[in-house]
């Protein structure tokens, strides 16, 4: 016997459905709001021609449609009896997760003021004590070599001009440099 | 003077010397050591090989260059297939299917593949090279922008096509992707676009670092941070390459002519590329299969028609710059350079007045694309051993290259910003199940769609039939327009088996 569309549903399904389309109408309100910045791009008049505005603008009118064929997509699939899938399987470790970005943040935020060679020394430490590595010789062996490896091949051998860092930081970064004999 | 084919046994006598083979095989295995790591592409491996050049002549300086641009296409896919992270945009095609089949256990089988689908792509594009140069290069020199934007249009129409539970969600990522491409200072116009007076937006979204983000971190993320069933105890071995057999490769002979004759005519369209070349191929190869639902899932035909076309641009691309003098890609750009550098202006002429040195070099790329399966494998072996450093520790150092790599690319502490955000992005993006390919074909086709289709806009009068007038660009707007109903007529046809098996009308 064919079940109602909409009648024997469980809640959850439904729940799930307004889930699923709430990021939907999130990503069209961002459309929107970029429709109207894109009313701010500066089209100086040019007889004839589409300006500066009008690809972006198409881009968004056709981001907006994608958007409802998404709900419309959602929808068919809700009165179809299948509950939409929100997330990949799997179990995540939300606070390893939350450390590893803030720390991945952190160090790119650091490059600037303390350096490449410092931030990437730090990094490695934090990054492997949070991915699991206990032993304390692991970390700095890692860490040390790691380091040392990136400087050789990036700043010796391609002449990469790595960021060293302000103030005294960039006195502590070339003194590395020149224990090291890169420079 | 002396006929083709004598010119071809001069040209094979000295590729063979010593001198010549030894940049070969070192120009290879440089290129596919900087194609594979993120951050490092084959044209900075090429721009890196130039200085070396000055001091010798110009058919080693040649071959050296010629076997990084060869190599550096292939190596990103080697890290593509063993840890989903492409060397190169060109290789994202192939890192859906080939790390999906590592995944499937097929990763010995997946780089053999790889390789050998490679070698024949650019060995079979560069026998094509040889022999039909000249004619091939003038059809290519008639286009114009409305044939570049139809070409582009192709490519981003097979993202309706590309392994995706729905199209909404692909099509979603997709204009999101082209909308990430118009940020910054405005091709044409000169004018700034979303850029909020900002020194970080004003420089535009680099692709390459979206790309690193989106896969490098977002998988480092993935792997790290959620456990699947089963996944506990994994131990990770040391895969060993297995080329394929005669046998293995005859089954997939139609995908392998359709990537190669894609890549090369792609490659020879002056500024289309290899990676407009294995997108279009990819796309094209699931519209034509019978089971294009096993796209994404780690199908051959998938990775082998990608691969083959990305190695097969690089002859196509070596026909314009040695018949006209017209550089294809920026590789060739670069290659134009070394011969400038020696005083040779590569063009018709070369043909009369050094045809020992073209013959070399053209039998030269045609032996270097049978030495890459040799340095094809010594490189897999290598970065295979990487499979058996802890995870933890491969994660941790593959978000380091990723920093310096974005860094590297055009020295900018926003770039790194750019692709640790996209890297967060990434792994929600793969978490709550939304397509990362589309967004990624978006950003990089975005900007070359928005670039040919408002310069034929200028050219014609804004008359949007113009791409419908010109014989070649309206043959590929109609191949696009029947790519884009395919999936409908499919759909139409399979819902009315079903009914009809189910007796309803």
């Amino acid at each position: 016997m064919p079940v109602s569309p909409l009648g024997d549903k469980p809640k959850k399904a439904f729940s799930l459905l307004i889930k699923s389309s709430a990021g939907v109408l999130v990503i069209l309100g961002f459309a929107i709001l970029a429709y109207v910045l894109s009313t701010r791009i500066d089209s100086f008049p040019m007889p004839g021609q589409l300006g500066p505005a009008f690809w972006p603008r198409m881009i968004i009118v056709l981001l907006i449609v994608s958007g409802f064929i998404k709900v419309g997509e959602l929808v068919a699939e809700w009165r179809k009896g299948f509950s939409p899938e929100l997330t990949c399987a799997g179990q995540v470790n939300g606070a390893r997760l939350a450390a590893i970005i803030v720390t991945m943040l952190l160090c790119v935020l650091a490059i600037d003021y303390i350096g490449f060679a410092l931030s990437i020394f730090c990094f490695i430490i934090v990054f492997l004590r949070l991915a699991g590595v206990r032993k304390p010789l692991s970390l700095i062996l890692s860490s040390v070599l790691g380091t040392v490896g990136l400087l050789y091949l990036f700043v010796k051998v391609v002449y990469l001009p790595l960021p060293k860092g302000a103030w005294l930081f960039e006195r502590v970064t070339l003194f590395v440099y020149r224990a090291l004999g890169i420079i | 003077m002396p006929g083709q084919l004598e010119l071809l046994g001069i040209g094979l006598l000295n590729a063979l010397s010593p001198m010549n083979m030894a940049m070969i095989l070192s120009g290879l295995v440089i290129g596919v050591l900087a194609g594979a790591l993120p951050g490092i592409t084959m044209l900075n491996a090429v721009v890196l090989v130039l200085p070396f050049t000055y001091l010798m002549d110009i058919v080693p300086s040649l071959l050296l260059m010629t076997s990084v641009y060869c190599g550096g296409v292939f190596g990103g896919s080697i890290t593509g297939i063993l840890f989903n992270i492409p060397g190169d945009p060109m290789n994202v095609p192939t890192t859906w299917e080939g790390y999906a089949l590592n995944k499937k256990g097929f990763v010995s089988k997946a780089l053999g593949m790889a390789i050998m689908a490679s070698a024949l792509g650019g060995f079979l594009s560069a026998m094509i090279m040889t022999f039909v140069s000249p004619p091939f290069a003038k059809i290519a020199l008639s286009f114009s922008s409305t044939e570049y934007f139809a070409v582009v249009f192709l490519g981003l129409v097979s993202v309706v096509v590309i392994g995706t539970k729905s199209i909404g969600s692909a099509m979603i990522c997709l204009f999101i992707g082209m909308l990430l491409g118009t940020i910054g200072m405005d091709d044409i116009y000169g004018v700034p676009r979303f850029t909020f007076g900002s020194r970080l937006m004003e420089t535009g979204i680099n692709f390459t670092v979206v790309l690193i983000g989106l896969f490098a971190i977002g998988e480092v993320l993935e792997q790290l941070c959620v456990k699947t069933e089963g996944q506990t105890g994994k131990v990770r071995t040391r895969p060993k390459t297995e080329l394929p057999r005669p046998r293995d490769l005859w089954p997939l002979r139609y995908s392998l002519f359709r990537g190669l004759s894609i890549g090369t005519i792609i490659g020879a369209i002056p500024g289309a590329g290899a990676t407009v070349a294995s997108f279009v191929s990819y796309g094209f190869e699931r519209q034509v299969s019978k089971e294009p639902e096993k796209f994404g899932t780690g199908h051959w035909p998938g990775l082998v028609a990608s691969e083959t076309a990305i190695n097969a641009s690089t002859g196509g691309a070596m026909i314009p710059l040695l018949t006209l003098g017209i550089p294809g890609s920026g590789a060739t750009a670069i290659m134009m350079g070394a011969f400038l550098l020696h005083g040779i202006q590569p063009g018709p002429l070369l043909f009369t007045k050094a045809p020992e040195a073209v013959y070399t070099i053209f039998v030269g790329m045609l032996v270097c694309n049978l030495v890459m399966i040799l340095a094809g494998l010594l490189c897999a072996k290598f970065f295979a051993e990487l499979m058996r450093v802890p995870e933890n520790i491969l994660g941790c150092f593959i978000i380091v290259f990723s920093l310096v790599g974005a860094y590297a690319l055009r020295n900018d502490m926003a770039d790194v910003w750019y692709m640790a955000v996209f890297g967060i992005l990434g792994y929600f993006m793969r978490r709550y199940a939304l397509p990362v390919p589309p967004l990624i074909l978006g950003l990089i086709l975005g900007p070359l769609a928005e670039r040919y289709f408002i310069t034929s806009m200028i050219s014609s009068g804004n008359d949007i039939t113009v791409f419908f007038a010109r014989p070649v660009s309206g043959a590929i707007m109609a191949v696009s327009i029947a790519f884009l109903l395919m999936p409908l007529i499919r759909s139409y046809r399979s819902r009315k088996k079903i009914s009809k098996a189910q007796g309803t009308p």
